[in-house]
């Protein structure tokens, strides 16, 4: 961009370019518009207190039960993937709440569950 | 002899004192600030304006005689948050337990009024017990408070903190703001409280079980978020604040974006799993796509299946909704639509434009959700995208199924445009539903039905999961690679920043409720 004007009686001729991106037009005007717009501001979310945790582990949605992942018994982490239930043409997977013990796990593969049943118990929750 | 400016100042000293000593300190005991303290942290340093610190309250009867309550339990007045005009109440619980006596009633009203007027946000720091009932009767300036709440809704961003009690009366203003944020561990919200809810229906449970936050973040829905504690309150309204304009007649403001609008986004090239039955995480997506990655989710807790939040493109707020695969698949079921459907409104009202991102496997079926009326909500969701007249930027990632479309803006609820992204697939139903009744006859007929009804998918799956067929018949305005959305959504908004659209000239519609 080049822009040519005039002030008090004398003439200037002011060039513009992107160093970074040679092929990058944009006007002055909106180039020092951007610059002097405050900074957005950010938020990173505070932990809140745990929540009661419930070692029930049921499956929000109607569906067929198509792995399952642990056996009773096993040692599990927060996260860790459980069971796989088949509905709404998606593998849904049910995860461990918190670190803990599979104490029970009611279901295998095949079984057809109704919404809010449960899938699996995990015990062992620490405050 | 003091000269009447030291009279003045010794007065103002004690009124700012609230409750006193004794009672500030419980009040620092429970973990929760004074009102002044909230005030002083919402506040750019200094800038705080005081109305009514002399108010009192006029009752004389059940011992009110002889109850000093400084500022009647309110604290009221304007002040800059980051430098723009915010009006603000803080309910002081040092003082008469922050319950709404007439005087009280009157303060809140008087600035409500006055903030719109000025056209300015209001923000409302709820801890109070409730109506005043030594007062009786002149509690009814609640009434005042709601009328003037809902006459505001669309004009002017009205932002709730519940930051200790707020029951009864109390509890409907909020209800009736944009924004309500509840602190853990010290709100309460309910309408009636656990001693009266035990004397009618015999129900036992205590006032965290009953009206906590995360009762209203995860079962009720009733807040949008819940905050660590007073600081992180004050800290999330301010924010929430920086995404709207001071009403509906300004623009949102607009940030400083310090990266490059051209750049693509290369993981977003992965982000859709190769097999079509596998979950990702939207919220991702969302992400990748945001300026400098940042995004702010409202009522996280509440209908995971769909996600809604805000966030910022080149420095322009943007209001994202986006099916959540991860949780119920992503489908569309009633408290989704209902989240969805007041998030809509919210963007609406404020000039932030929407962007729709699909991956939607259709309603949930269910007895349940049919008795309680998943049409009636639906329709909510249906009638807000359909009335929103902001921008309105529609992308399907991948499924795009039934009636959850009109849901997800597609074509005929009046985007501006569509894009897909080519691992788009949509129809009116899933594969092998749509082969089970379309070829019914073929199936029945073949002798090796399972056979047969495997190829006949396979041929209907051919079709339509993909994005072309849409593109072919111009229901989709442009197929991209999910790396260029970024650029794609900040281009086309900046297209779109001037749309007007015409209205009917009624008086409102008839919201489905």
């Amino acid at each position: 961009m080049v822009y040519e004007f005039q002030h008090q009686g004398r003439m200037y001729r002011l060039t513009m370019e992107c160093i970074s991106h040679p092929e990058h037009q944009e006007s002055l005007t909106d180039i020092l518009q951007a610059a002097l717009l405050p900074k957005a501001p950010r938020y990173t979310p505070r932990p809140c207190r745990p929540a009661a945790l419930d070692g029930q582990v049921t499956t929000p949605l109607p569906g067929k039960v198509v792995k399952v992942w642990v056996k009773e018994g096993d040692t599990v982490k927060a996260g860790d993937l459980l069971v796989t239930v088949e509905a709404m043409k998606m593998e849904n997977e049910l995860y461990a709440p918190f670190d803990g013990v599979v104490e029970s796990l009611p279901v295998q593969a095949g079984d057809l569950l109704r919404a809010g049943q449960v899938a699996a118990v995990i015990g062992g929750a620490q405050e | 002899m003091s000269t009447p400016n030291e009279e003045f100042l010794a007065k103002r000293e004690k009124l700012l004192q609230g409750g006193g000593e004794a009672r500030i300190q419980k009040q620092h005991e429970k973990g929760k600030l004074t009102a002044r303290e909230r005030l002083d942290l919402l506040f750019d340093q200094g800038s705080f304006m005081e109305y009514g610190l002399f108010v009192r309250h006029r009752a004389t009867e059940f011992g009110m005689d002889k109850v000093d309550a400084p500022a009647d339990g309110v604290v009221t007045g304007f002040g800059t948050v980051n430098g723009r005009v915010v009006y603000a109440y803080a309910q002081d619980a040092t003082v008469v337990g922050g319950s709404l006596g007439e005087m009280h009633g009157i303060k809140i009203v008087r600035l409500m009024e006055e903030a719109i007027r000025a056209g300015k946000p209001i923000i409302a720091l709820n801890d109070s017990g409730g109506a005043r009932i030594q007062e009786g009767n002149d509690t009814k300036l609640y009434l005042d408070i709601f009328r003037l709440n809902a006459y505001a809704s669309g004009y002017i961003p009205q932002l709730s903190a519940i930051m200790g009690p707020c029951a009864g009366g109390g509890a409907y203003s909020p209800a009736l703001t944009d924004f309500i944020i509840n602190v853990d561990g010290t709100s309460r919200m309910f309408v009636t409280g656990p001693a009266v809810v035990k004397s009618v229906t015999g129900e036992v449970i205590d006032d965290e079980a009953l009206g906590g936050a995360r009762v209203h973040s995860r079962i009720s829905g009733v807040c949008h978020r819940v905050a660590a504690d007073d600081a992180d309150c004050i800290e999330q309204l301010k924010l929430m604040l920086s995404f709207f304009p001071d009403n509906c007649r300004e623009k949102p403001p607009v940030y400083r974006c310090s990266e490059d609008p051209d750049k693509l986004v290369p993981e977003l090239d992965t982000i859709i799993p190769e097999d079509s039955r596998k979950v990702f995480d939207v919220r991702r997506v969302i992400e990748l796509m945001a300026d400098d990655g940042f995004y702010y989710e409202i009522r996280p807790e509440f209908a995971r299946n769909i996600v809604v939040a805000l966030a910022r493109l080149n420095g322009r707020s943007v209001g994202f909704i986006a099916n959540q695969p991860l949780y119920k698949a992503g489908s569309m079921d009633m408290n989704a639509a209902d989240k969805a459907a007041q998030f809509v409104n919210l963007c609406d009202a404020f000039g932030i434009p929407l962007v729709f991102l699909s991956d939607v496997p259709g309603c949930l079926p269910g007895v349940d959700q049919e008795y309680a009326g998943v049409l009636r909500h639906g329709a909510k969701m249906v009638y807000a995208v359909a009335n929103a007249t902001v921008p309105k930027i529609a992308l399907t990632m991948r499924k795009m199924y039934g009636g959850a479309s009109a849901c997800m803006c597609e074509k005929g609820m009046g985007p501006d445009v569509v894009l897909s992204w080519p691992t788009a697939q949509s129809a009116v139903m899933g594969a092998a539903g749509a082969a089970a009744i379309v070829f019914r006859k073929e199936i029945a007929a073949s002798d090796d039905p399972a056979r047969t009804r495997a190829e006949l998918t396979a041929q209907y799956e051919a079709a339509f999961n993909n994005p072309y067929r849409k593109a072919a018949r111009e229901y989709t305005d442009m197929i991209i690679l999910p790396s260029e959305t970024r650029r794609v959504l900040i281009r086309c908004l900046k297209a779109l920043e001037n749309k007007q659209v015409e209205q009917l000239p009624k008086k409102h519609g008839n919201m489905p409720v």
